[in-house]
């Protein structure tokens, strides 16, 4: 092989001809491309036999400029190439392929048409791409038919292409068409061979072989993989008995140890001293108590202990099977394990804010405790159950929610500003529990219509409930903040916030009994609160402040006690009672504008001409 | 038997369970695999199956063999015919009301059997039969007071009278007005 004679730029030229030309022949042997170079070479076929470079040039561009034109078929004869290729290397798997070929090709060439169709519609037949190309196939054909009636009457002139090209440039095509070595097979064979033989002269360290291959028997053998090395033939069945028979056992010692957790053991952690589990079949080390370890010890202290030490698992699995109120509260006395059981954390229900996609969400996304509105979680709750609220803002739309079974509400425990409810209408509760806690009820930035005149809460009759940490805003709504109507009501308020009422704040209406501890009623356009007739309060170390009404108004017939308790700035006066009402208050305290009529017992009372805005709560 | 066979033919294999006392009782796999701790381990198993022309052991050596005999009893009917869901919270006290009959007559049991069922169940990780053994207790338990449940299942009460008095408390705000 001559190569070291070519430069490297003429090298390059060469190679460019070359592809060019290859490139070229390839489309001069499909009618398309030959169509294409027809089209524009037939004028200057006579120049073709000019001297080289011009006409090499010229006929590169046209080249080119059929390439381009033939793009997307391109892609198709690639792969129609390629599976020729593989076609061929099957069929002739044998050193002479590229020699075979080539003459093959020549002799097509020299045919004409005819031989060359022949072989190219086998190719397509066993060609799956074809099968997308019926279309450009049926165009094919008129084609076709034109460029056989081309080929009979001027056949493609191989020797004055030759002659156009340079003697170094024929050189690289015949080289290229006999003996490309990314073409031929027999160079890559002979390529690998070398390769090949070369390698085999590299030392192998023997030895070193031999100690890895007993290294490694020694193991297989401690292992119990390998229980000999050297066995005769006849040996072979016995021994490979004793193999499975011990191997078996070794399995099924493993998943014995596995099963009762002796694969674990507890050592002792070197750097800190602390105990920690080996597992000695697996590897693995943990700090916890392994998972079937723990199991296999709740086993041991329930067989022994009975049912209050049924674990954990199945023990909350009875309780799934219980209503939260009653059964599974009474489960919750029985005695301690049962109690966590009862209390297990998935029996709380969950409702999403908006800010976590409660409006957006799709349903298929949630499990049975989770919801996306407040009132899906009541509608779907089983008496005594807890729905959790999340840090975030929920609505509740007219005409508001109604709550007829005893069920906890829990919004943030030691801030109330986190949970907050955009309430429009009113809560009506007639469980016969009730507890809500660590929630902001206020409502919604009315931008146009009607101002609601209902109360936030409104209890029904019989029903109880107990609030905690939680404020009831009524701004800008015309109605009173919490109204408790019907008869038996009863209420535990502690650290209840409830302000801005459109009237008053609490409005008692039946026998009810209400109770507030740490609790401020504050800004409400009418009174603090009302208690009317048969009912009865007691407040203990409230804040009653700016209320447009009187503090509190005792209505002929309630009882009220009123204990350490904060009154400022009330319009109308701190207490208004009727006749025949019986109110006992100590160790209070009251600020008022207007100079006081008279003592009250159990006040102490300052005056101050310019009361400033109680802005404590 | 090789892994292929082995595969296409579940319902032939046969897995020998070995209760505490070493008594083995044989079934077909597709009964063994109801449990979950049998299914991961015959998983765990495959991949280094090769030989075993006798069939796999399973050691259970939690399980007494009058329980084991009554967990393949489940197991064996729930495949002819499937335990329907139970529906929670129960709606009755009395289990044929809420399974069909043969489940319900399957946990008739004496009592000490019933806990040992569910511990099986539990550590064999057979879901059927800890759903059915665990609302068959949660149907001893419906309407009855926390004394008359720490009676049932004799229970000692380990709360000190704080702790009762707290949980009391905590229960309180939905007890009848």
């Amino acid at each position: 092989m001559d190569q070291g004679n070519f430069t490297a730029s003429s090298r390059k030229s060469i190679e460019e001809s070359k592809s060019t030309v290859d490139d070229g022949l390839k489309h001069v042997y499909t009618k398309k491309g030959l169509q294409a170079i027809l089209g524009v070479t037939e004028d200057d076929r006579s120049d073709e036999i000019a001297p080289d470079g011009n006409i090499k040039h010229l006929s590169i561009e046209q080249m080119e400029m059929a390439m381009t034109s033939l793009e997307d078929e391109d892609d198709v004869r690639a792969l129609r190439g390629a599976q020729q290729e593989a076609a061929d290397e099957l069929r002739e798997f044998d050193e002479n392929v590229e020699f075979q070929k080539a003459s093959d090709d020549e002799d097509d060439r020299r045919e004409g048409g005819s031989g060359k169709e022949q072989v190219r519609d086998d190719v397509k037949a066993s060609n799956p791409v074809d099968d997308l190309n019926i279309d450009v196939r049926v165009d094919e054909n008129d084609l076709e038919k034109e460029f056989a009636a081309w080929q009979s009457s001027d056949e493609f002139d191989r020797g004055s292409f030759e002659m156009s090209l340079s003697p170094m440039e024929r050189y690289g095509l015949r080289f290229h068409e006999n003996i490309d070595p990314f073409y031929s097979i027999f160079f890559i064979n002979e390529e690998r061979r070398r390769i090949e033989s070369t390698d085999g002269g590299d030392l192998i360290d023997i030895e070193e072989l031999e100690r890895e291959k007993a290294m490694e028997e020694r193991q297989a053998m401690e292992d119990g993989d390998l229980l000999s090395t050297n066995t005769k033939p006849e040996e072979l069945i016995r021994q490979r008995n004793l193999y499975r028979r011990e191997k078996a056992r070794l399995r099924s010692d493993k998943k014995r140890r596995q099963l009762k957790g002796e694969d674990w053991s507890q050592r002792v952690d070197g750097l800190t001293q602390q105990l920690f589990w080996y597992n000695e079949d697996t590897g693995e080390a943990v700090w916890d108590t392994p998972r079937v370890v723990a199991e296999l010890q709740e086993h041991d202290v329930a067989n022994k202990e009975g049912w209050s030490k049924l674990p954990m698992v199945p023990l909350v699995h009875v309780m799934g099977f219980l209503s939260p109120f009653p059964d599974r509260q009474s489960c919750s006395i029985v005695c301690q394990q049962w109690r966590m059981a009862a209390n297990d954390i998935r029996f709380v229900r969950h409702v999403y804010p908006v800010e976590m996609g409660a409006l957006a969400q799709e349903s298929n996304r949630r499990d049975h405790n989770h919801f996306l509105s407040i009132s899906d979680a009541v509608d779907v709750a089983l008496p005594g159950d807890t729905i959790e609220l999340s840090d975030g803002h929920y609505y509740i739309n007219e005409p508001g929610l109604i709550v007829d079974k005893p069920l906890k509400l829990v919004g943030d425990e030691n801030n109330p500003a986190n949970v907050v409810i955009e309430l429009s209408g009113s809560i009506q509760w007639s469980g016969t529990g009730g507890w809500i806690e660590g929630i902001t009820f206020r409502r919604p930035k009315i931008v146009s219509g009607i101002t609601p005149t209902l109360p936030m809460l409104e209890m029904k009759d019989k029903s109880k409930i107990n609030m905690i940490h939680s404020v009831f805003d009524n701004e800008p709504s015309l109605g009173c903040v919490v109204a408790l109507s019907g008869t038996g009501n009863k209420g535990d308020l502690n650290g209840i916030i409830i302000r801005n009422g459109g009237s008053d704040g609490i409005q008692m209406n039946g026998q009810i009994h209400l109770k507030l501890t740490n609790c401020t009623l504050r800004g409400n356009v009418g009174n603090g609160m009302v208690i009317d007739s048969q009912s009865s309060v007691e407040l203990n170390n409230c804040k009653i402040s700016e209320n447009k009404g009187y503090g509190v108004r005792f209505a002929k017939g309630s009882t009220g006690i009123i204990l350490s308790s904060h009154f400022a700035g009330n319009a109308k006066g701190v207490l208004y009672r009727e006749m025949g009402c019986n109110i006992s208050c100590s160790s209070n305290t009251a600020r008022v504008s207007a100079s006081p009529g008279k003592q009250i017992p159990g006040f102490k009372v300052t005056y101050e001409a310019n009361l400033t805005p109680n802005v404590d709560e | 038997m090789d892994v292929e066979e082995n595969n296409n033919n579940n319902d032939n294999t046969i897995v020998k369970l070995i209760s505490r006392e070493g008594k083995a009782f044989p079934v077909p796999l597709a009964v063994a695999t109801m449990s979950e701790l049998i299914k991961s381990m015959k998983d765990d198993d495959e991949e280094d199956d090769d030989e075993d022309s006798k069939p796999t052991e399973v050691p259970l050596p939690n399980v007494k063999s009058e329980v084991l005999e009554k967990v393949i009893e489940f197991c064996q009917h729930h495949l002819e015919e499937p335990m329907s869901e139970i529906e929670k919270p129960l709606k009755s006290q009395n289990m044929a009301d809420v399974v069909q009959k043969w489940y319900a007559d399957f946990v008739d049991l004496e009592q000490v059997l019933l806990f040992e069922l569910i511990l099986a169940a539990n550590y064999m990780d057979i879901k059927p039969l800890l759903d059915l053994t665990c609302a068959t207790v949660a149907s001893m338990i419906k309407g009855k007071t926390p004394e008359e449940i720490r009676a049932t299942f004799n229970i000692t009460n380990d709360f000190s009278p704080e702790e009762e008095a707290q949980v009391r408390e905590e229960n309180k705000w939905c007890e009848e007005a």
